[in-house]
């Protein structure tokens, strides 16, 4: 069973806008005829400039938007099943942009014990839950702050933890680092990939940072509703033109060496980081 | 107008358990059209620093002086202050509030008691300096897209003619369109109105493109101050602080240790692309 399968997804809705000639409706189109499968256990990016569609997709998967035509499916539930919301919510667990807006409580424990207790389990299972999520994110000691006096990075581990704590098979995280500094984007990076890798948590990963989607199994685009490209990092990116035109980039090595080979140099066409740059020069020079 | 800031320290919450020294001894000069990139991680005191600037926190010790004056000494003077030097926060958008792109931007200037025509004149010419085309301004800013939102509310501050200006994390939660109109909108108000910009970021790469002196905060200090090329050849440094150096500067320091006759303060991909060529030539010859 796919952990996530879409079948002609489409989004649209109504925007209302005053006018001096009364109110003014006009339909928009968010996603449109999107078809995706995502394996268990699978590392995706979604790429997309602002408004390409890719956090109204990313709200599908946890059911906090329901599809205006096609189907999604989360490890097999019709999110339009409103008798499943809990268990696809539970299934798919999701992370936001800004770690502020999202914690709840006033102790970090507390924070990552509320997702559980709702869930209505046990007190003695919450602690253990809660031990095991704040161990995973390496931010045990922290268990007795308050949420306020953590950076940014810290934040959004504890946002993590607090998924972590419901047992999901699959997080979705919408921008996860964009208000972080190096060091945070570092930490919460190192912590995704980690639950992947150890955890087999399957991770869908929106972000605008290249160096953070060069790391995934398999990329999507999203522009204007539409999924237009898919696949893995090194085939997409090794089309810099087409991905500017999507308003997107590449990474400063990326761009490099296509730039080198449209003049001549014979280069790789997949480099996206700086090991496989300095590599591939390297050889360049023994060969010559 | 010339900032000169001396022995400036600023201590949060001072005599509770919660004291917390956020600048410790700061001494910068900054220069009437210089372009500075303030950088540092988060927690490191670049925030606290630009919010002194404009009078907003007073100094727990040490002063800030604007044309060689203290800005503390006369509080009748901070309200003057706080126009010359103008002071766009994070997620400047937020404080969208009226009902037209236009309104918006004549906020300021309407409240500084000017003509109807200075104020028009003040609002089109910030609105067109950022970028805003004339088609937008009966539009209400809510409309708008987030790149734009935020270029608005860049023109706000700039519709006051400040002769310095403050960006805080101008481009972060943008995408790579938005940033790097945001970018352009900045570069092009240096360059045209001549004023100082004082960009604080965490972006090395945007930092990289406009700045003419980067200063980096570290731990309530100015740990380093220098241009872009002596800021980024030194990565190893930048990251001890917790911050990195543009990808390039990585690829030719690790080049120069493999024993390849580069330069190691190379940070652009264009003068990557040049150096790099000539490095290949070289090797071929």
């Amino acid at each position: 069973m796919k952990m996530v399968k879409a079948e002609g997804l489409s989004y649209a809705y109504t925007r209302l806008t005053e006018t001096d000639h009364g109110t003014e409706e006009k339909k928009i189109t968010a996603l449109e005829q999107v078809d995706i499968e995502i394996e268990k256990g699978e590392f995706i990016v979604v790429l997309g400039h602002n408004g390409s569609g890719k956090s109204t997709f990313a709200k599908h998967i946890n059911a906090l938007l329901q599809p205006t035509g096609g189907t999604l499916w989360v490890k097999g539930m019709d999110t339009q099943q409103e008798e499943k919301v809990w268990d696809i919510r539970q299934t798919a667990g999701m992370v936001f942009q800004n770690p502020d807006n999202q914690l709840v409580a006033t102790v970090v424990e507390e924070d990552i014990a509320f997702g559980p207790e709702n869930m209505g389990i046990e007190p003695k299972e919450i602690r253990r839950r809660v031990d095991d999520a704040l161990a995973t994110v390496r931010m045990s000691e922290f268990a007795a702050y308050t949420p306020s006096k953590l950076s940014g990075g810290q934040k959004q581990r504890i946002a993590i933890a607090g998924v972590l704590a419901m047992k999901p098979d699959c997080i979705v995280l919408d921008e996860p680092t964009a208000m972080l500094d190096p060091v945070g984007r570092k930490e919460v990076m190192e912590t995704i990939e980690r639950l992947n890798r150890e955890e087999g948590i399957t991770i869908i990963l929106i972000t605008h940072y290249m160096d953070e989607a060069v790391r995934g199994d398999r990329v999507y685009v999203i522009d204007d509703g539409h999924l237009v490209m898919q696949g893995h990092p090194k085939e997409i990116f090794a089309q810099v033109e087409t991905l500017k035109g999507y308003g997107l980039d590449v990474p400063q090595v990326t761009e490099t060496a296509y730039l080198l080979r449209k003049e001549g140099i014979d280069l790789p066409g997949d480099i996206l980081t700086i090991e496989e740059m300095v590599g591939a020069l390297c050889q360049l020079k023994s060969a010559i | 107008m010339s900032i000169k800031i001396s022995h400036l320290t600023h201590v949060y919450n001072e005599g509770t358990a919660f004291e917390k020294k956020a600048l410790d001894d700061v001494s910068i000069e900054i220069q009437t059209g210089e372009f500075i990139g303030l950088i540092g991680h988060t927690g490191s005191g670049k925030s606290t620093l630009i919010q002194h600037l404009n009078g907003i926190i007073p100094p727990t010790s040490g002063e800030i002086l604007l044309d060689g004056e203290n800005i503390h000494k006369d509080k009748a003077k901070l309200k003057e202050v706080r126009r010359r030097i103008g002071l766009a926060f994070q997620y400047p958008e937020y404080q969208l509030f009226e009902m037209t792109v236009y309104k918006d931007v004549a906020f300021g200037p309407t409240n500084m008691q000017l003509s109807k025509e200075e104020i028009h004149e003040s609002v089109v010419s910030a609105l067109e300096t950022v970028g805003i085309p004339h088609e937008l301004y009966e539009k209400s800013p809510f409309e708008l897209s987030g790149g734009q939102k935020r270029r608005v509310a860049i023109a706000g501050v700039l519709a006051m003619n400040p002769e310095v200006l403050i960006l805080d994390e101008p481009t972060a939660g943008l995408d790579p369109r938005g940033r790097d109109e945001i970018l352009a909108a900045v570069g092009r108000l240096h360059r045209e109105r001549g004023i100082t910009v004082i960009l604080v970021s965490h972006s090395m790469e945007d930092v990289a493109k406009l700045a003419d002196r980067i200063i980096v905060m570290h731990k309530g200090k100015a740990a380093m101050t220098g241009t872009p090329r002596e800021i980024f050849s030194c990565p190893a440094e930048l990251e001890g602080m917790g911050l990195a150096a543009p990808q390039m500067s990585y690829v030719f320091a690790s080049l120069k240790e493999k024993g390849f006759d580069v330069p190691t303060d190379i940070y652009t991909v264009e003068e990557a692309k040049e150096a790099l060529l000539k490095l290949v030539k070289q090797v071929k010859v």
